[in-house]
């Protein structure tokens, strides 16, 4: 118990100052990849101590798996918008729920890349990476059995198939079609997308 | 130095492609043994090979160049298993774009050890990088004019936005085929089956209510 009560704080205080850097290594990565960031460079830019990082992060690779869980995190908080949607919802609430996950995720869009990136070399990042495509991929499962069982979807439809199809889809499309340059058009990208989602199910 | 005479320069593009030959060997027994071709040296492939570090060095700049030549030829298989898609008829049924997809979703599997340490080192070489964004980026333009083709013939949903669909679409296909690399073939089977259900819905239904 004494030793759970020393490390809850510490494993409270690693997330807590993940969430300080996350802001920080974002805008660093508009101009560079994570392999060129320096400890030192992400310390100063989110002005924290190199000491306070090490206290916290054993190196850069550790600090991206904690960035990946508090994105990643987000993201699947911001995805129930969708997964939740009743079956019989309006395309239009399904657009209204995807534009909302769209509008999360472009901040993080460049830290998003680099875990992406860093999941063919780092076990570590991908096993995180990993557990929340899984976690995306179970409620997109479950959003499409609900609508299956009410009988507002398809019932030729491969729930399990279709669900992982979608969670890449958007592990992949969100990484190309959001962030924060003007390339490509939000509401296009996300009217899109919805259109594709609307006809896969129904 | 001597100039190479023709007979010797062929002599050393064979000597090469038989060095590249093995080398790739070992690579993909190390990626298809769960190995990251990043996490993998110089040094272990060239002795796993049989040749020396220089000997490696001597015919390739680096880890990148090894797969490049490959990636090229990789990319030409590929192409050519899309003839089926390009081949379907103007109403395609389910069935035709299921038997359409089947072929890429094979090939790429037989080529998804080696192209998956392509993707690996492409995240740290800029050429080979470049290669993989723009076959992804030929694709994606393939799509998209297939999309508008058949929004002109009146096949394809005419509100869809043939850019950003194709975009959308070819982030799905492409992770889909990364999937291929450990799907039993009874998964690879439902796989194609689900794929091909959806692109069939999206593009070709035309049921909307």
């Amino acid at each position: 118990v004494g030793q759970l009560r020393r490390e809850a704080p510490q494993l409270v205080r690693r997330q807590v100052i993940a969430r300080q850097l996350l802001p920080a290594v974002g805008r660093l990565l508009e101009h560079s990849t994570y392999a060129e960031l320096s400890i030192e460079k992400m310390a100063r830019e989110a002005a924290i101590s190199r000491s306070t990082f090490y206290n916290y992060f054993a190196d850069k690779g550790d600090l991206l798996r904690a960035l990946t869980a508090e994105v990643m995190g987000t993201l699947v908080d911001a995805a129930r918008l969708w997964w939740t949607l009743p079956p019989d919802a309006p395309k239009e609430d399904l657009r209204g729920a995807l534009a909302h996950l769209f509008a999360i995720y472009s901040p993080h869009a460049a830290l998003m890349r680099a875990v992406a990136d860093s999941t063919s070399h780092d076990a570590a990042v991908r096993e995180e990476f990993l557990n929340y495509m899984h976690g995306g991929r179970e409620g997109v499962l479950k959003w499409i059995r609900r609508g299956q069982r009410a009988t507002a979807f398809r019932a030729d439809l491969d729930a399990t198939q279709v669900a992982a199809l979608l969670d890449w889809m958007f592990e992949r499309g969100l990484s190309q079609l959001a962030g924060t340059d003007d390339e490509h058009n939000p509401i296009r990208v996300v009217a899109a997308v919805t259109d594709i989602v609307w006809k896969a199910v129904h | 130095v001597a100039v190479p005479t023709p007979s010797k320069r062929t002599q050393r593009a064979q000597r090469r492609e038989d060095i590249r030959g093995r080398l790739l060997r070992v690579v993909e027994d190390r990626v298809a043994g769960g190995e990251s071709y990043a996490n993998v040296s110089i040094d272990q492939l060239a002795t796993v090979a049989g040749i020396s570090r220089a000997t490696f060095y001597s015919y390739f700049a680096d880890k990148g160049d090894l797969l490049r030549a490959w990636l090229a030829a990789a990319l030409e298989e590929l192409d050519a298993a899309c003839n089926g898609w390009r081949a379907m008829p103007d109403r395609p049924s389910r069935e035709d774009v299921h038997a359409a997809v089947v072929p890429i979703l094979e090939k790429y599997r037989g080529l998804s050890a080696l192209m998956s340490a392509v993707i690996a080192e492409a995240t740290r070489d800029g050429s080979l990088r470049a290669d993989v964004s723009r076959a992804t980026a030929g694709a994606r333009k393939a799509l998209r004019e297939h999309i508008e083709r058949g929004q002109v013939t009146g096949v394809v949903d005419p509100r869809l936005l043939a850019p950003e669909t194709a975009g959308w679409l070819m982030a799905m296909l492409e992770r889909a085929l990364m999937q291929t690399a450990t799907a039993s073939p009874k998964s690879l089977r439902a796989q194609a089956a689900a794929l091909s259900d959806v692109v069939w819905h999206v593009l070709y239904a035309n049921d909307e209510r």
